[in-house]
């Protein structure tokens, strides 16, 4: 496999990651706002995404192995660009992990409540962490890095305001996302509330699609052709978020652009990264012969977990019921 | 503190905080895997009972330990790119082979594995959700030991080639079958089940300690004939299960230990003090376990051990969950041992540890000491006072395996407002109303 299939390999590792945990990142922040007071209310929504939680985190955990096999000159550049956003990424990835596997284990009120606020703080540090340090890699991977360096003040700019829009951009489509995911399993009534803040996260969502559009044009612009790409993905996403908009307002809850919208918005700003990125990623990786080496027992592993995280989500993924396990 | 210090204090923090929680993991994990087999196979309906409830007790002490144990791993993963990229600029073409492994094939499996036992409990056939956790088990040793070739090339490298200041394998199978990786991960193997046989002997001891003042008093006495609880039965097994792993686990590490002399004797570093007290350490300890486990061995035919006579039976089942901690301070000094012999070198021979690490200034690094160190030790800490406190609650209250409605109704008495709970009863029934 040469640089341009472990680039993919990577981008559809993070893209999954973003898919499954974007449910848990936009789903646990619903705990507080649609269980009220009401503790069974509460782990019901967190039984809807809770099945996310371990499945999914570990497809970051594959692409950080990835990178630091194939692409370890990339992951040098970013961490040091970006080392307080790696930092704040890892604590919000292991408070929330923590929080969400603690909470339920002792019964005294406060101890729960005091995990649920600290997961919810967790759930929206964590996307704004990883859209930070993307839009730190679409700064440093790309020609805006340089002309910032050399004092550029367009590049400038956009080097400080690229990654507070992909936060912001990765976090309204998280909570997107995880709403819908909720709406989907839990049952009735919890169900129907889930679809308020779906529908106001939206509108924010398109919003910051487009500042990034006009953002990937701005890096197109300075001489990165490949963010062209970037530009279109990000206002194709940000019209389908506008149409569900319209869906939901009209009352339609279960058309199919409302449930496109979850995926296509969770896997947005990974998809857009990775076309803005993309050439400058490649251009730093390993050596042929490093890549060739790993190439069949890393396939084969994917296939693999492919295998089993199908077979996983065709026992996983269905409405909650009387034979849902409930953990968290 | 200049920025190494830094680098290699912080890794080591978390190194070892990740390792404490990985003892537990590969220790009970067989131990979880053969109760749950020996349940899925039990014809008798009251041995079956105990056996639930043992794989459903261990289980989730598993489960609250391995959910702190993953996050420690996150943080680790990334310390290498974050503080010691040199090491992957000259050894990433030998190192990232094992480590992508680890992560794509090991690790991913491992946590869908767990993933599917957990949440598909309801749902999979019985014998399909035993076969998902003893993936688990497989799996997570897989991860280890690919972690174990890793750490072996750092401290005896084999089977590679410098190209341009670059390390290249040349070798992979010289590269798995290194002593530093084989007999290494054999010792750790071996610290693994008896830190998860510790557990379960000084749980199970802390319980049947406690059982007279619960049971009527013939089932006390322990005479034969005796009716005995269902629970007490599940800390007896409980008790043998790890005396059996525990001497067996003594006996791996301890020969495997003295295995390793022979590739450390011509490896280059220093011979600090701390390394000679770990050495001394680790054999007393491994020592004694094997000689008092085989002793306590002895005395399981025909129940001895549990009809001892009594405050001699108190005594014991007191000393043995005081020593708890034993093999995690042990295993804590074998990686000091291990990582501080290598010093100053980062890969034995081929790159020094001060030529590894980033440029990051001192001031940022002791930043990210201080907030992930405290972080990860605060998360642990209240990790382990929530295991200490589900340990002691015993069989009562599974929530792992349990039906959704009672794990829902767990906290019930937090809030009583009765407006509630008509809404409430739709919602634990998961009522389909769509």
């Amino acid at each position: 496999m040469n640089a341009l299939g472990w680039g993919l390999l990577l981008t559809v590792l993070l893209a999954g990651w973003a898919l499954l945990d974007g449910a848990v990142q936009g789903g646990v922040p619903l705990v507080r706002p649609l269980g009220g007071r009401d503790d069974s209310r509460r782990r019901v929504v967190l039984a809807a995404v809770a099945p996310f939680l371990l499945l999914g985190e570990v497809w970051l955990v594959a692409a950080a192995g990835v990178l630091l096999a194939a692409f370890g000159h990339v992951e040098a550049v970013l961490w040091a660009a970006g080392y307080p956003v790696v930092v704040a990424l890892l604590v919000a990835w292991v408070v929330r992990d923590a929080a969400l596997w603690l909470r339920s284990r002792l019964t005294a009120p406060r101890w729960r409540q005091g995990w649920d606020v600290t997961a919810q703080a967790a759930s929206l540090a964590l996307p704004a962490a990883f859209g930070a340090l993307a839009g730190v890699a679409w700064v440093r991977l790309s020609v805006v890095g340089a002309q910032a360096d050399g004092g550029s003040g367009a590049a400038q700019a956009l080097a400080l305001g690229v990654p507070v829009v992909t936060a912001g951009l990765a976090v309204a489509t998280a909570r997107v996302h995880g709403g819908l995911v909720v709406a989907a399993r839990a049952p009735g009534t919890t169900a129907q509330a889930a679809v308020r803040p779906v529908r106001r996260a939206l509108v924010p969502a398109a919003a910051l699609a487009t500042l990034g559009a006009l953002g990937a044009l701005a890096v197109a612009a300075l001489g990165t052709a490949s963010a062209l790409v970037a530009a279109v993905l990000l206002v194709a996403a940000a019209g389908v978020a506008l149409a569900a908009r319209f869906d939901l307002d009209r009352g339609v809850h279960r058309s199919g652009v409302v449930r496109a919208a979850g995926p296509v918005l969770a896997v947005v700003p990974v998809a857009a990264t990775a076309a803005v990125a993309g050439p400058a990623t490649l251009a730093l990786a390993a050596s042929p012969a490093v890549l060739h080496g790993l190439t069949w027992p890393v396939l084969g592993a994917f296939a693999a977990v492919l295998v089993a995280q199908a077979v996983s989500w065709r026992v996983l993924v269905r409405p909650l019921g009387p034979r849902t396990a409930v953990f968290l | 503190m200049t920025a190494v210090d830094a680098a290699r204090l912080q890794f080591a923090l978390l190194a070892g905080t990740h390792f404490l929680f990985v003892l537990v993991t590969l220790g009970l994990g067989p131990v979880v895997a053969i109760l749950q087999t020996r349940w899925a196979a039990a014809r008798d309906a009251g041995r079956a009972a105990t056996l639930e409830s043992a794989t459903r007790f261990w289980g989730q002490l598993y489960l609250v330990n391995y959910a702190l144990g993953i996050a420690a791993g996150i943080v680790m993963e990334l310390q290498l790119g974050l503080h010691f990229p040199g090491l992957l600029d000259v050894a990433g073409g030998v190192l990232g082979a094992p480590l992508v492994i680890e992560t794509m094939a090991a690790f991913f499996l491992e946590s869908t594995f767990l993933g599917l036992w957990v949440f598909g409990w309801h749902v999979l056939p019985r014998w399909a959700h035993t076969a998902a956790f003893w993936a688990v088990v497989v799996t997570g040793y897989l991860s280890a030991f690919t972690v174990m070739v890793a750490n072996g090339f750092m401290r005896h490298p084999v089977g590679f080639a410098m190209v341009d200041g670059e390390a290249r394998v040349t070798d992979a199978a010289a590269l798995v079958t290194n002593p530093a990786a084989l007999v290494s991960a054999l010792h750790v193997l071996g610290a693994c089940l008896m830190a998860g046989a510790f557990l379960l002997v000084g749980v199970s001891a802390w319980h049947l300690r406690r059982a007279p003042s619960r049971l009527p008093g013939v089932v006390a006495a322990g005479l034969p004939g005796a009716m005995m609880s269902a629970e007490n039965d599940v800390w007896r097994r409980s008790m043998r299960t790890g005396l059996v792993t525990g001497t067996v686990g003594a006996f791996l590490a301890t020969g495997s230990g003295y295995a390793q002399f022979a590739y450390l004797q011509d490896a280059p570093g220093g011979h600090p003090p701390v390394v000679g007290i770990g050495y001394a350490v680790m054999q007393g300890v491994g020592g004694l376990v094997f000689l008092v486990g085989c002793v306590l061995l002895l005395l399981l035919p025909g129940h001895v051990l549990f009809r001892l006579w009594r405050p001699l039976r108190t005594a014991l089942y007191g000393t043995l969950t005081v020593l708890l901690p034993v093999p995690f301070l042990t295993g804590l000094l074998g990686w000091v041992s291990r990582e501080v012999g290598r010093q100053p070198w980062a890969v034995a021979g081929v790159l020094r540890t001060e030529d590894a690490v980033s440029d990051a200034s001192a001031a940022a690094v002791i930043t990210s000491l201080v907030v992930l160190v405290g972080t990860m030790l605060t998360l642990a800490v209240a990790d382990w006072v929530v295991m200490a406190r589900l340990a002691r609650r015993g069989t009562t209250r599974l929530a792992l395996g349990a039906p959704p409605a009672e794990v829902l109704r767990d906290g019930d008495h937090d809030d009583p407002t009765d407006g509630v709970r008509d809404d409430r009863a739709a919602v634990l029934t998961f009522g389909g109303t769509r």
